[in-house]
């Protein structure tokens, strides 16, 4: 359906185009003959037999609550077995045949497939309710199938998969280092593939494990809160640098680990102004000395070469960490951090995030930014006026602000960023 | 990928998902072969937790232990592996010491049974809602919780195990790894599990 909508779409464009002079006749004519090979509309049966994969594995997996007493265990165990392999077999002759989306499906068939196997073998064996081991069997099972196979399904499967082990186990007492080996080996395969989706897993894998260790990261050194705030502002900002670096040294997806990393940094950051709950005991200078100095080496070390930052870039980079703990000094124990304080500073954040975007040329950061700002304005609306006007002012006074703010967001985010490049188009086919 | 890459590695994904699950398997069916086997008493819990589905949540009397009804050693800490040195001399094992680490040699009519002490409490604080106020309390976790029946028949077996009349039949080996063999209601065998 999107791809019939998005060829009708082209087609009307190629021919304006072409009147335009933008795109030449004979452009236009290879660009329709590449529409009509069926690669766009090839995707709709691929999703539909990917869904009716997921439908299947939750057939499997019902069969767990299913009374299948009256056959035996030997029947049982023959019959998981054969389905499982029969589902490989189908995946060995659809990819032979070339038929990629549905040599995937079957996989993906295949994966579930294992899994509901584990959970109905341990039904049939009584086996403890060790959730966590399971799933890591489940996991293991679908990683080496994305490796063998380089599947894509697979690799999804088990970073999903790996990610729910993670979560069951992070609420112990203890650092889950564990997860880092499988996300490590699905990442090398996300990269080795080039595939987008799994790329993205692979940053929110890490993000969430990350996040997920605060606490115990926290309890390990005896951190008060804003102490552990700072100290994920500053590896979060570490490796922002560090993608910033890996950017300019030509890897691959680090401009899209840069987004991840920086709208983490900034969600922590804002969430610092509002962490009324925080108190402010355990605050002290130790995470200051520490991660200040150690992010502005990191930058300076990282970014020294890169000519479109400035040293301005690398002392901001450096007074991130700052911040959670400066909000942890300065707050008052009963209303929480002092607005005037972390507001500017949240403030200067945004327009510093706008014109370090606009010089990397990055649409992503100048957005954020953007996006930072007006949330801030608007945290500030609520927050000041908010108790001072009755309800129909202040839902009108926000309105008209919202759409004030909208225009002038707009106006300033067209000036930030470079013009389209479709005047290089012109004069390059212009005759 | 070429045809070879394809054959090979979803047989290497096969073989290898495939010796997972048969060592699930295998490794229950060594157990359930063990000639060591001990009736173990279950207890009552909370009636808003006990039935999930088709299967019975099983609580075992040993699961809670007070020093001055067995051997405690004092080297204990939470989370950690206990083990139970069990005596099957009565129709239901009873426990006699817990230890930290194996027992090495057992004596002639007894058992070991490995469970994780979830917590314990006494010695340093005491408490005060038994009758032995210096006790300490061991709070064990055996890893034979769960036992899946016939759809239906959860409800029956629940009514029993509060009775305190369901007794559940172990396979051990000297490790202590214990694997469900069937169920007992007032003395009698009623679920048998088969190998195979």
């Amino acid at each position: 359906m999107w791809g019939s909508l998005y060829t009708k779409r082209l087609t009307q464009d190629l021919d304006q185009w072409v009147a335009k002079g933008w795109v030449t006749s004979d452009n236009a004519n290879a660009i329709r003959a590449s529409l009509d090979n069926g690669h766009a509309a090839s995707r709709l049966p691929t999703i539909i037999s990917i869904l009716g994969a997921i439908l299947i594995g939750f057939a499997a997996m019902a069969f767990v609550a299913a009374n299948w007493q009256d056959m035996s265990k030997a029947l049982r165990l023959g019959l998981l077995f054969a389905a499982m392999g029969a589902t490989y077999g189908i995946a060995i002759w659809t990819l032979l045949k070339k038929w990629t989306g549905f040599g995937e499906t079957a996989l993906l068939i295949g994966t579930g497939l294992f899994g509901a196997n584990i959970m109905l073998i341990g039904q049939m064996y009584h086996l403890p309710s060790d959730f966590s081991a399971g799933m890591l069997a489940w996991g293991l099972g679908a990683a080496v199938t994305a490796w063998a196979v380089r599947s894509r399904s697979a690799l999804i499967a088990s970073q999903l998969i790996f990610l729910s082990w993670f979560f069951n186990d992070v609420f112990s007492e203890t650092l889950q280092l564990t997860y880092l080996l499988p996300w490590l080996a699905t990442t090398v395969l996300a990269f080795r593939i080039n595939w987008a989706p799994a790329k993205h897993m692979t940053m929110l894998g890490l993000l969430a494990w990350l996040l997920g260790n605060v606490p115990v990261l926290t309890d390990m050194f005896a951190l008060g809160p804003w102490e552990a705030l700072t100290t994920v502002t500053f590896l979060l900002t570490l490796a922002w640098i560090a993608a910033i670096w890996g950017e300019a040294s030509g890897f691959p997806f680090a401009r899209t680990a840069q987004a991840y990393l920086s709208i983490s940094v900034v969600v922590v950051l804002w969430f610092t102004q509002v962490a009324d709950e925080l108190v402010a005991s355990h605050t002290t200078l130790t995470a200051l000395a520490l991660t200040i100095p150690l992010t502005l080496a990191a930058a300076t070390f990282a970014l020294r070469n890169i000519p479109q930052l400035k040293p301005l870039d690398i002392l901001a980079f450096g007074a991130l960490p700052a911040l959670p703990l400066l909000a942890g000094f300065t707050m008052n124990e009963e209303s929480g951090p002092v607005l005037w304080i972390m507001a500017p500073l949240i403030l200067g954040l945004s327009i510093w995030l706008v014109t370090l975007g606009a010089r990397q040329l990055n649409r992503f950061l100048v957005n954020l930014g953007f996006a930072a700002f007006g949330a801030e304005a608007l945290f500030l609306y609520f927050e000041t006026f908010g108790t001072l006007l009755d309800t129909a002012a202040f839902f009108l006074i926000g309105g008209v602000f919202l759409i004030a703010g909208a225009f002038l967001l707009q106006r300033m985010r067209q000036r930030t960023l470079p013009p389209p490049p479709a005047s290089v188009a012109t004069e390059e086919v212009a005759p | 990928m070429t045809r070879t890459r394809i054959i090979i590695g979803i047989t290497v994904a096969v073989l290898f998902q495939t010796t997972i699950l048969s060592q699930m398997v295998l490794g229950q069916v060594r157990l359930l072969n063990s000639p060591i086997e001990a009736v173990l008493k279950t207890r009552p819990v909370d009636p808003r937790d006990i039935f999930r589905g088709d299967y019975v949540i099983l609580n075992y009397e040993m699961e809670q232990l007070r020093s001055d009804q067995v051997e405690i050693a004092d080297n204990l800490k939470a989370d950690q592996d206990i083990y139970i040195v069990l005596s099957l001399t009565s129709p239901y094992a009873t426990p006699l010491k817990v230890l930290a680490s194996p027992p090495g040699q057992l004596e002639a009519g007894q058992a070991v049974i490995r469970g994780t002490l979830n917590w314990f409490d006494g010695g340093e604080n005491p408490t005060t809602d038994t009758d032995c106020i210096d006790c300490k309390n061991l709070f064990i976790n055996l890893p034979i919780d769960s036992y899946f029946v016939p759809e239906g028949t959860g409800t029956d077996i629940e009514e029993y195990r509060n009775e305190r009349a369901l007794g559940v039949i172990v396979a051990l080996n000297e490790d202590g790894d214990a694997a469900i063999k069937g169920l007992m209601l007032d003395g009698r065998k009623v679920y048998d599990e088969p190998l195979f």
